[in-house]
């Protein structure tokens, strides 16, 4: 009676997972292969990354090359980690990599303007369609294109969403906005007990996240868009509010001649810059709400989200002082003696100028 | 059946439908009193909302697909 053959033989250790260069799918040295099968890619995704890589600036040249040299072959040909023709085929494009740097980099890189773009379009349409109806990337090159097409279409889609609902909301339709936005909620629970309708999810973030942004940044788009240059020149001509929806608000006091006392100023701009500017002689005592932006009042400023400002300053004797009152929901406020870099450039800033500052006031109160 | 639909009864149920679909009406209805004047939100309490609306989407979308 054979006994060995009751006895319970113990399982095989399981080889360590590790990545290999492919022999059967390969075109060159089989890292793509590898590398897709290692992650349970499709080759073809791996191979798009790599030309995508190496036509900027060629990292995946040098990624290449050096998976040729370093990453072995399947097991059947473990033996021979790097055979003699992949390490030629490695030093070739070392060399090459090399010489195209010297040759393309005189002539700026032509090809790879335009196709790195339209690689990097690819993976993303591709990626979104992943996420939306759970393909994975595999397949033909016809299937990754129709996954590509559909998923860059309802990028587009949602994008054209996103902005509609970011306006709509910004110009006062923000309770249709949200009627919309809790509709598709509704119709969601509700198509959940029928079959489910997850189509619907895309197009109702996309339009609630903008939505969001508006209530959070406080952006009021109404007042009209563009530039606008104010420039009262007696004080019967100086509104105590400017406001402008979207654009820049140039607000120019040098030309008015303010008596001494308090002058209420309130500036709103749903998103933009807006820019006052004042003689020297004139004291500004400013308080703002910015969503998403900063404030600059001389040589003064704040940045960053959700900001409250506020610079009391009380005016010398005799002197006028404007009581600026700010509401930016996505922008740039600010104060300055004149006009010059009124982009407002941060770098600039740091430097010391002693003439924009608040000179004529006395002592922060 | 579809990943992430349940079987309660006779009827299916597709719970990413479902759990996105209550998300978006509570995040709507936060958005309305917002509207209203009844809630004063800022980014600091607008964006942990926006965030959870999302990762809550994302969560139950992959946890159907793992079934």
């Amino acid at each position: 009676m054979d006994t060995t053959s009751d006895t319970p033989t113990p399982p095989p250790a399981p080889n360590p997972r590790r990545i290999t260069r492919s022999t059967r799918d390969r075109i060159i040295g089989g890292v793509s292969g590898g590398v897709g099968r290692y992650f349970g890619v499709d080759p073809t995704l791996v191979r798009i990354g790599f030309v995508a890589l190496a036509l900027l600036g060629g990292a995946g040249l040098i990624v290449y090359a050096a998976a040729l040299l370093l990453v072995p072959l399947d097991e059947e040909d473990a033996a021979a980690p790097t055979s003699p023709r992949d390490r030629v085929l490695a030093i070739a494009i070392a060399f090459g990599l090399i010489a195209a740097g010297l040759v393309l980099g005189t002539f700026d890189f032509v090809i790879g303007g335009a196709l790195v773009p339209l690689g990097f379009l690819v993976l993303l349409g591709v990626a979104v369609w992943w996420l939306v109806s759970g393909e994975r990337p595999s397949g033909n090159a016809g299937d990754l294109a129709r996954r590509a097409l559909l998923g860059l279409g309802l990028l587009i889609a949602c994008g054209a969403l996103a902005v509609a609902s970011f306006f709509a909301s910004g110009l006062g339709g923000g309770v249709v906005v949200v009627g919309i936005v809790i509709a598709a909620g509704a119709a969601l629970v509700a198509a959940a007990f029928v079959g489910g309708a997850r189509w619907l999810v895309l197009p109702a973030l996309a339009i609630a996240l903008p939505l969001a942004f508006v209530s959070a940044a406080n952006i009021d788009l109404d007042g009209g868009f563009g530039e606008r240059r104010e420039r009262p020149a007696t004080v019967a001509e100086l509104n105590q509010t400017y406001r402008l929806g979207a654009g820049e608000l140039i607000i120019d006091l040098r030309e008015l001649d303010l008596p001494s006392g308090d002058h209420p100023l309130k500036v709103r701009i749903g998103a933009g810059h807006a820019l006052v500017i004042v003689d020297k002689d004139v004291c500004v005592a400013s308080s703002a709400e910015v969503g998403v932006g900063g404030v600059a009042v001389f040589d003064r400023s704040s940045g960053g989200l959700d900001v409250e400002w506020t610079d009391a300053r009380r005016a010398r004797r005799g002197t006028a002082r404007i009581v600026l009152e700010g509401d930016v929901g996505l922008g740039l406020l600010e104060v300055r003696h004149d006009d010059n870099d009124r982009y407002g450039d941060w770098d600039e800033r740091d430097r010391f100028d002693p003439d924009e500052r608040n000179l004529a006031c006395a002592t922060a109160s | 059946m579809r990943d992430g639909e349940l079987m309660r009864g006779p009827r299916e149920i597709d719970r990413v439908s479902l759990v996105a679909g209550l998300a978006f009406a509570a995040f709507g209805v936060v958005l309305l009193l917002e509207r209203a004047g009844t809630l004063g939100l800022t980014f600091g309490t607008m964006a942990p909302m926006a965030f959870a609306v999302v990762g809550v989407i994302l969560l139950v979308t992959g946890l159907s697909r793992r079934e």
